[in-house]
């Protein structure tokens, strides 16, 4: 399985397997034993070849935070779909498609307004059924193609996305 | 298989207003159910007391595993039928764990009217037999019953499903070998005799326990013949004479530890083989499935959010992501088990119900359990899509569900109306369990488009007949079969018919499809088959 971590602003690709011992760190530069063992009085214990470190490692969420020789590192865990998805730029969409045919019924936004990932652009109705439209990403709107009332097909482009202006 | 990124802003108004909805009717509903498990009318308590009996309550006590958890069936069953008279129609059915084995309890409730069966009484006690032949599990028998309730006999005697089937469902049970175990602690008489007759093992408790075709009055009646309870059905009797019961036991306590040491002699059953890895709780919290919850049946609201605070680590592989996006498709770990989620964001049309069956084909070839998430207002209408064929990519799903092999659950959470139900395995598609969440709604289609259809209807007749209608006219026609389609579409009415296997505060729906699904997977999963899709 492959992981990738990214430490400060680096991203590091590793790969782990099994050795007959305990584990095999793949890595850019080389292959290295390792293996990571709590001993019976708590203290935990970094094996890397023939050298050995005592860590102390703290997980939140996806945060790890590992306290080694004196210094503290803040990994961060990326799982490798998320992070092959983000590389080929295959982010949110630029146009907000209808789910369903139907109409607007309520409008929460405006050509020109920056909005926020999840948050509420419109509401419309179809079969009987409310539903609210929410952005998919950071972005400024650039048009609203609709008026309340107007009925439209399914995937009409309700509305069309811009980017963020990079800040400052 | 990676996370679910949520998009819930915990923070805004309407989560925060949901969320104070929601769980109040979770309050709501907790305190109707501990209603219908303790609250009884003291003169009842005082007759139980009198006749050295314990309370149905603590028999489960002594008969479970201590620390255990038991999923109770249907805690709500009757709630809206005999003037709110029969609570959990006087009998207490689920599953348990007794010495260390799964198993399901039917328990008669000897402080509701005698323990007497209504047919509702009927309907869950069959409907407990079907999920012990269904799942294979032992069921233990805690018999105490005043008998068939004479004045409703029409509606539990005879027909299919009714009394005889309790009987039935035991023969089958024995013939699959399946194991069944019946504590006497009341009197079993007439078709009540033959739960312990059927049962592989019968403990019976003396002084209080019986078991005769009919009791002295009436063989007083039938032959003049004078005899005693004790002489005729009691326990003496039947141990050491007719071997009709096997244990003797002289208080419930030692009744029903007798039964506990009987589970302890059957065998372990051995799992279907399904992926499973350790559990992992979910990472978004459950309870903020209050917040997701809209107050109104109309709104949407993002399935993937439920789907993120139900399963492991909260944890989703999609399956088409990008197709037939208004159903969810994919792979998750419940409780450490590999299970397929179809779950509804959007009325079903062409593509998600050809989506649906694709995936529930999946699911069988690779013989993975699948769970229903219903919120469904139907497929999609109108011409275009009438041309497309919806109705027969609406069979083809249909169809997948119906000669599904797996095991599926279901659980209502929000809407459920139409063929929609169909075709997200609703309670006619043999679910092993389904369960409802308490704001949810199941008809054949909403309340207020049928009394506008009704009251249309009515209103053309009248007006060929000459009649002029007033508003208040019209709202005198349209407003009762509103106010009776609201009602019968709750969840606290398709419980109470036991349309459902029970209704669940949404943060236990986890806790409940985990022994749903162990429960489940006591019985091997056979090869897939199908009848005709028509293309």
């Amino acid at each position: 399985m492959h992981h990738a971590f990214r430490l400060v602003d680096d991203v590091h690709n590793v790969a782990l397997s099994r050795s007959a011992q305990a584990y095999r760190l793949h890595s850019d530069n080389g292959t290295h034993e390792i293996n990571l063992e709590t001993a019976s009085d708590g203290r935990t214990w970094l094996s890397l070849g023939e050298q050995q470190f005592e860590v102390t490692i703290a997980t939140h969420g996806d945060d790890v935070f590992i306290h080694l020789g004196g210094e503290t590192y803040e990994l961060r865990y990326q799982h490798p779909l998320d992070r092959l998805a983000a590389e080929a730029g295959g982010a949110a969409e630029d146009r907000v498609l209808a789910p369903m045919p139907g109409s607007i019924i309520s409008l929460a936004v405006k050509a020109g307004d920056a909005v926020s990932k999840g948050q509420k652009l419109l509401v419309m109705e179809s079969m009987k059924m409310e539903t609210t439209i929410n952005a998919s990403r950071d972005a400024i709107i650039a048009a609203v193609h609709f008026e309340m009332g107007q009925s439209f097909d399914r995937d009409a482009a309700l509305l069309s996305l811009a980017p963020m202006e990079p800040s400052s | 298989m990676k996370r679910i990124e949520s998009r819930l802003n915990t923070g805004s108004a309407e989560f925060q207003a949901n969320a104070a909805h929601n769980r109040k009717l979770a309050e709501a509903f907790r305190e109707k159910q501990q209603a219908a498990r303790e609250k009884r009318p003291q003169r009842d308590i005082d007759r139980v007391r009198r006749q050295d009996k314990l309370l149905v309550r603590e028999r489960l006590k002594l008969l479970l595993d201590p620390g255990t958890p038991f999923l109770e069936f249907s805690s709500l069953a009757a709630n809206e039928a005999y003037d709110g008279e029969v609570p959990s129609a006087a009998c207490v059915t689920g599953i348990g764990i007794v010495s260390g084995r799964e198993v399901v309890i039917n328990a008669g409730d000897p402080s509701v009217k005698g323990g007497a069966w209504y047919p509702l009484t009927v309907k869950k006690i069959v409907r407990a037999l079907e999920i012990a032949i269904e799942n294979r599990l032992p069921v233990v028998h805690l018999c105490d019953s005043a008998g068939g309730f004479l004045p409703l006999q029409a509606d539990l005697f005879a027909d299919k499903h009714m009394a005889g089937r309790i009987f039935r469902n035991q023969c089958q049970l024995s013939k699959m070998g399946v194991q069944q175990v019946s504590v006497v602690l009341g009197h079993c008489t007439a078709g009540g005799a033959y739960v312990p007759g059927l049962s592989d093992y019968n403990v019976i408790v003396r002084g209080t326990g019986a078991i005769f075709l009919a009791g002295p009055p009436l063989v007083k009646a039938a032959t003049g013949e004078d005899v005693s309870v004790e002489e005729l059905g009691g326990c003496d009797m039947h141990t050491s004479v007719s071997g009709t019961a096997d244990y003797p036991a002289s208080s419930e306590e030692e009744g029903i530890a007798i039964a506990r040491d009987i589970v302890a002699q059957f065998k372990k059953p051995q799992k279907a083989n399904v992926l499973w890895q350790p559990p992992e709780d979910p990472f978004y919290d459950p309870s903020e499935l209050y917040g997701i919850l809209p107050q109104d049946i109309k709104a949407q609201f993002d399935m993937k959010e439920v789907i993120a605070r139900l399963v492991d680590g909260s944890r989703f592989h999609e399956y088409q992501p990008n197709y037939g996006k208004t159903l969810i498709c994919g792979y998750a770990h419940l409780w450490g088990w590999k299970i397929g989620i179809v779950a509804n964001n959007g009325v079903l049309f062409n593509d998600s119900s050809l989506k649906g069956a694709h995936f529930i084909t999946l699911c069988n070839q690779n013989r993975t359990p699948i769970l229903f998430l219903q919120n469904i207002t139907g497929f999609m209408v109108g011409r275009e899509y009438e041309r497309q064929g919806i109705t027969k990519d609406g069979a083809k799903m249909i169809m997948a569900v119906s000669c599904s092999e797996v095991p599926k659950f279901t659980v209502m959470c929000h809407g459920s109306f139409g063929a929609g139900n169909y075709g997200m395995s609703g309670r006619a598609f043999d679910s092993r369990f389904l369960f409802s969440w308490p704001q949810s709604q199941t008809s054949v289609m909403g309340a207020e488009q049928a009394a506008n259809t009704l009251a249309d209807i009515k209103v053309r007749q009248l007006q060929r007949q000459g009649k002029q209608l007033s508003q208040a006219d019209i709202d005198a026609i349209r407003d009762p079969v509103l106010a009776d389609f609201k009602r019968k579409q709750s969840a606290y009415f398709t419980t109470s018919e036991i349309w459902d296997d029970g209704m669940l505060d949404p943060v236990d729906t986890r806790n409940a499809l985990g022994i749903s699904l162990s429960a489940a997977l006591n019985t091997p999963i056979a090869e897939p088959g199908y009848g005709i899709f028509r293309m």
